[in-house]
Formats: C-alpha cells, structure tokens, sequence
C-alpha cells in the first residue's frame, strides 16, 4: 500500500489533487467545506510546485475568491460562511500566485487586516476576539504579500510575538504556553517578514528544532510526540529560515517523507500505512522541495510563505533569511 | 487528517458505508443551509440554536456556527431574564463539553467556552452556578488532561482560567508536581512548572532552596528513564537561568551611549570579558577600552569602540522604530558558553533594563549543588556506559558551565562520540558547537 521505494509518483499525486472530492473521498471533501479556502491555497500551491497549475480552472477559483469576499474586505472559507483572518491570507497566497490580485479588493482587505490589531499588539483571528500567534503571522504575512506592512502597528505586533517566546528559544500561541513546531513556525515567519530574526536565540532554538528528527527521519512538533509529515515542514522551514538546517540529517528525512506517500491513491498522509490528504500532500512537497530532494520535478519553495519562490520573487517581497 | 489508519473494506462494506455517508451528507448539506439563510438574515432564536447544536455535535469545527451561537446570545442578553440568560450558557457548556469529547483539539470549541465563560461571569453568573464557575472549570481541564495529558488546547484553556478566575498558582505548581510524579514524560508539566515557578519566585512566593529542589526532581525523572527529553530540556531551562542570574543587572542607555552591569559575584570585567554584541553586531572594543566599576557596577562608554558607526547606526534604528527589546550576547572568561538577554526598554526611563529573575543567595552552597548534580549525571553516563545521548549531551553543557578549562579535554571528547556515533543524526550540530566552544574560548 505504501512506497518505501525512492521514486515519486509526482502524475499520481497530481492526480489526487486535482480529482480530490470528485469520488470516494467526496464525504470527506464536502465536510470540510469550512476551511475550503485553505484547501484551494494547499492545492493550488501543490500543483504549482510540480509544475501541474494549468491543471485546474483558473477562472473559476477568481470567482472563487471573488465569492468569498465580504464586504469587510476579510475572505470567509467558503459560501455563506464568516470571514477569518486565516483564510484571508489564504485568499491572498492563492490571488497572488495566480497573479490576479486586481480582482480582489485590495484596498479593503488592508483595512480588515489592521482593524484585527489589538491594543497589545496582537491579532484577533476575527471579530470575536480569539489572539493566537497564528493569527499575527497571518497578518503581517497577508500584508507585506499586499505591499501594506505599514498600516499596522509593527513594534507592538513583534512585541506581542516576543513575549510568547519560551525558554527552550520556541513559542506558544499565548504569552506563558507551551512550544509548538507550527507556532514557531509561524513566529520565525513573522520574525523573518519584519527583519527581527535577531531577536531569537538561534543556537537554542535550532537545537530544539533539531531534536525534533526522530530515528524514522520524520519530526515530531514537540518533545515525546509522533512524527508527522505537516510537523517535519513546519520544523525544516523554521530551521532554513535561521540557517541550521545542516543540524538535522536531511537524507533520512527525505526518506521519512517519502514513505508516506500512498501509491495507489495517490498523495500523502501524516505516517505512513494512514489516509492521504490534500494537506500533507503539500507540506510533504514543500519540504522536498526546501531539502532539495528533486530539484528537477520541483520548484523551489520559499520557507515562510510556502509558495513558490518565483512568486515571492515577482511580488517582490524579501524576508529575512539567517 | 491525523492518525487515520486506511483500512480496506470488502466491496459490499464499502457499498453500505457510501449509502451511509450519502444520507448523513444530504441532512448536513440540508441543515447547514438552513443555518446559513439564518445567519443572512440574523434570524437569532432557539430554532437556530437547535440546528447549529446538532451539526456542531457531530462537526465541532465549524467556526461559523459558533459564531452564529454567540450572535444568538448576544441578542437574548438584551431580551432573557438572568436565570435564562445562566440556563443558556449553562447549556453552551454542555455543547462544548460534548463537541470536545468529539474533538478536543477543535480551537472553536476551547474559544466558544471561554467566550461564555468571561461573558457569563462578567455578571457574576459564576458565583451562582457550578458550570460557569471558574474553580469548577479546572475540573474539566483535569479531566481533558487525563484523556491526553499532552493536550496543549487544554493547558491552554487551563492558564485561561487560572487566570481569569485569579486562581491560586500555588495550588497550580502543585498540580504539576502530581503530573510530573505520575509520569515524567510529560513536556507540558515541565513547562507550565517553569512558568510559574517564575511568578511565583518573582512574587517572593517560594522558598530559596527551589535550585536545590527542582535539581532533585530533574534527577529522579532522568534516573528512571534517561532516553525521555521532557526532564532534559527543563534541566535546560534551569541551568540557562542559572547561568544568567551572575548578571543581576543589565542596562543599555541609548542616549548616553552606556551599557552597564551588575554581577552576582566579584571580579573584574577589563580582564573577563571575551565579547559583547548587541542585536548579534559584536562591539570592537578600542585597546585603551576600560569599563568604569562605579558602586556595584561595571559602565562601558560606546563612544570609544572601533566600530562605532555600525553601534550609532544601530542604536539610531532602535529609537526611530521605537523598538522594544534589544538583544545583548554576552560572554565572560568563566564558561564555556555565551549569555543571550533580552533587555526591555522601560518607557519611563527610556532605558533597555534587563533584571534577573533568580537570585543567588549563597555562592558556595550554589556551586556545591552544581557540582554534586554533574557527578551524578557523570555517574548515570557510566553506568549507561556513555551511551546515553543526553547523559553525554548534559555532561557538556553542565561542565562547560562549572569549569570549561578544567574539564575541556572531557567535554570534546563527549563531542565526538555524540557526533560520530551515539546522535549521528545531529553531528553538524555538536560539530558547529565545538566550533563555539573554541572559538569562544581562545
Ligand atoms: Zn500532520
């Protein structure tokens, strides 16, 4: 059922992303219309890092994105839902690379964005108020994607951010909890965006990140977990971002990542011999991609936006890399 | 998704699953959309609330039902009578409580609850009624807790209650200390333990042995199983801590251009600093370079270092983006590794401070404690005979803090054997260490 060759079965993958929800798996797709945006941007992003993006229809993810836009200027997830922060800046990766940011309205989407700042510092994911550090990264990741990083209060924003820095160099989601490898990706991200990756501790913090390989190759998100193939992306693009991926072995890693992938279906799941889905499915290219594992199937991924780095390059926008 | 498991199924089971999934598909899609005309509408009744509880019982994740919900309650609030208003957010508490048993990693669900209980007690409805009471509410951590100790929505909602409930973080540090007892390997307890440890010292709350005791309780989880990380990394934090609280004070005057310290113990900066940085640029200092000790504390004057361009240029950049902290790397004579503060700039006296957090009260007592704690884990190294990753790994970072000169020889040679064969996986990292190590030494 699953691979332990090396080979890549990237046509049987493309395949499972492009078909997802049209059969067997329809249930699962149709449940999960509450975080659609999101899946559109994993998918898209997948396909353009394989070189596959013509495979879906360009013009109706526009209307898409169009759809879901609010008259707030925030982008809910999926018809009829409410707007979130989260699927906002999934909104923008999605309009970004396809290059049609002129569909959107730009303008307020800005003003959606900053009016979630608190007082602190922090970010409300919407208006009901929950704060998490997700929801910075979202912020100011969305907003130097829109060129707009200035209609924000940035010092209050890091300091927020900093102030959810722990003793083993990582980061909770709130002042005082505990570190999480999506956290601190999201916090290094945040960090690398403004130009403030000085401001951690890269000797301790790359260390914990490193001891996050266990001896399958696969990452772990925090010490005594399993390994998962989301984690190990969240893990090496942190480590990239402050210059120790060398800290980890890279070869296993690769062959963790491929033994997750399921070739009869097609497409990655969290361990090998579970169900596959479009989310792994990405992250498990990403950091392919990141480990330069197959530098001719792939593009090459930015570390903090996970796009494809000829995006990022178009728009112009440079984040910080140690 | 995580930790499905595929599983194959014979054709006639796979037939049967479908007509199941399509009939419960068909009532979502039906019932979801009867809530989505609601919300345009803002339709906020109990018809709504019966709707939207169903789907969310069976999908906990659907953030705009929840938002649905509160908009409902938003709106009896200014219509229901107080025992009303309680029997609905009592009911929004057994919603959540059965959407977590379903999930109990659906952040909607955690945010649902405590948006319900600061609103709800926000009129006192807490002292009335045991569901929307904070001290209760700290039952339902625990038994989340025990479903998965390792929960951190649950640590997370837990702090939240604390918190806001003022609860007290005595009971708290005692909380940890029964889940570290009942299973050393658990990550989150450590790190809670740390966090408030650092209140409660700060508030003069525990007592001055606490080095001592919590040296004891690393050493009975990494005795009993010395592969786990969990104890390990807390060791980590303790001994960095410790480590820092030799500088008692740390503070950077951007105006006068003066960075001061104060130190826990006796001697003399002119002949023991290696190197500072500030924001990672090392400061070159002039030859003729001398800190001032005036009082108690050693001032350095930044007007006379080599690279004091690159210094004004930096200290410009703090004040015009109003920058908040400032990092300060710090390396003295006596140990292997460098010292990394974050100074905080205090608004009031337009200074980066740095303080502390732990005193040390007695040197000689402290270093006798430090010294008994390497001689155990050197002796836990044999008797693993030193193929105990962390044993070796520990033994590094605690001789590297007690004498780097004197057990130099030692400390490379664990390096080497973590590098090549016991933790191979991370040899770039012991490798680039030991680069450290002599670079910064030399
Ligand atoms: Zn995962």
């Amino acid at each position: 059922m699953q691979s332990n060759q090396k080979e890549l079965l990237i046509q049987k993958h493309v395949d499972f992303i492009v078909n997802y929800g049209k059969t067997h798996d329809q249930y699962e797709y149709e449940m999960s219309d509450y975080l659609r945006m999101s899946g559109l941007y994993w998918s898209v992003t997948f396909l353009d890092l394989v070189k596959s993006l013509d495979k879906l229809n360009k013009s109706e993810i526009v209307d898409y994105l169009k759809r879901n836009q609010h008259e707030n200027g925030g982008f809910s997830p999926c018809d009829g839902h409410d707007p979130h922060l989260l699927y906002s800046l999934s909104a923008v990766q999605i309009a970004i690379t396809y290059n049609v940011l002129n569909e959107i309205n730009s303008e307020k989407l800005i003003e959606y964005i900053s009016n979630l700042q608190q007082e602190d510092g922090s970010f409300s994911g919407d208006c009901w108020g929950e704060i998490d550090t997700r929801f910075s990264f979202c912020a100011v990741a969305a907003l130097s994607l829109l060129n707009a990083l200035d209609r924000i209060n940035i010092e209050k924003a890091v300091t927020f951010v900093l102030s959810c820095m722990n003793f083993d160099g990582g980061f909770g989601c709130l002042p005082g909890t505990e570190s999480h490898a999506g956290q601190i990706y999201c916090c290094v991200g945040f960090l690398s965006i403004l130009n403030r990756l000085h401001m951690i501790n890269v000797d301790l913090l790359g260390w914990w990140l490193a001891e996050r390989q266990l001896p399958s190759g696969g990452l772990n998100g925090r010490p005594e977990k399993l390994q998962d193939v989301c984690y190990s992306w969240w893990v090496i693009s942190s480590l990239k971002i402050i210059g120790k991926l060398e800290w980890i072995n890279i070869e296993k890693l690769r062959e963790y990542i491929i033994s997750c992938q399921d070739d009869e279906t097609g497409g990655f799941s969290d361990r090998p011999g579970n169900m596959p889905d479009p989310f792994h499915t990405l992250f498990a290219f990403a950091g392919l991609s990141l480990i330069k594992a197959f530098p001719d199937a792939l593009k090459e991924v930015n570390p903090v936006f996970c796009m494809p780095q000829y995006v990022i390059d178009r728009v112009k926008v440079k984040p910080q890399l140690l | 998704m995580h930790g499905r498991l595929k599983v194959r199924s014979t054709q006639e089971q796979e037939e049967r699953k479908r007509l199941e999934r399509e009939k419960k598909l068909k009532a979502y899609k039906f019932a979801m959309s009867e809530c989505l005309t609601r919300i345009k509408n803002k339709d906020y009744d109990q018809v709504g609330l019966k709707i939207s509880e169903e789907l969310l019982a069976a999908n906990p994740d659907i953030q705009t039902l929840w938002n649905f919900r509160k908009n409902i309650i938003e709106s009896f609030e200014k219509s229901l009578n107080d025992d009303d208003l309680i029997k609905q957010f009592t009911s929004e508490m057994n919603l959540t409580e059965i959407c977590l048993k379903k999930n109990p990693k659906s952040y909607g669900t955690w945010y649902h609850r405590q948006w319900c209980l600061l609103r709800s007690n926000s009129k006192n409805f807490g002292e009335k009624t045991q569901q929307l009471n904070w001290k209760n509410e700290l039952g339902l951590c625990s038994m989340f807790l025990d479903l998965d100790e390792r929960n951190f929505h649950c640590w997370r909602h837990r702090f939240f209650v604390v918190r806001h409930g003022n609860l007290s973080k005595k009971d708290e540090l005692e909380f940890t200390y029964e889940k570290i007892s009942s299973n050393f390997s658990n990550y989150s307890s450590w790190h809670y333990r740390s966090k408030l440890i650092e209140e409660l010292y700060y508030q003069n709350l525990i007592d001055n042995d606490i080095f001592e005791k919590e040296l004891n309780l690393i050493e009975n989880a990494i005795f009993t199983d010395p592969n786990d990380q969990s104890a390990w990394i807390y060791q980590k934090w303790f001994l960095l801590e410790h480590q820092q609280s030799f500088i008692k004070e740390l503070i950077l005057d951007c105006s006068s251009k003066k960075l001061s310290f104060k130190f826990a113990k006796d001697f003399d900066l002119n002949q023991n600093l290696k190197f500072v940085k500030l924001n990672n640029l090392d400061l070159k200092l002039e030859e003729n370079f001398k800190w001032n000790f005036e009082g108690d504390i050693w001032n350095g004057n930044l007007n006379n270092i080599i690279n004091r361009e690159d210094v004004d240029k930096l200290l410009r950049n703090l004040y015009e983006f109003k920058e908040t902290k400032i990092k300060v790397e710090i390396m003295l004579n006596d140990g292997g590794f460098s010292n990394q503060i974050l100074l905080d700039l205090n608004f009031e006296s337009n200074l980066y401070e740095f303080k502390s957090k732990f005193q040390i009260h007695d040197l000689k007592l402290d270093s006798e404690i430090l010294n008994k704690h390497l001689t155990n884990i050197l002796e836990l190294n044999q008797f693993e005979k030193e193929t105990s990753k962390w044993c070796l790994l520990k033994s590094i970072e605690l001789m590297c803090l007690i004498d780097y000169v004197k057990y130099k020889d030692k400390i490379f040679y664990f390096l080497d054997k973590l590098a090549s064969d016991i933790d191979s996986f991370r040899k770039n990292y012991y490798l680039d260490l030991k680069q450290k190590l002599i670079a910064n030494n030399q």
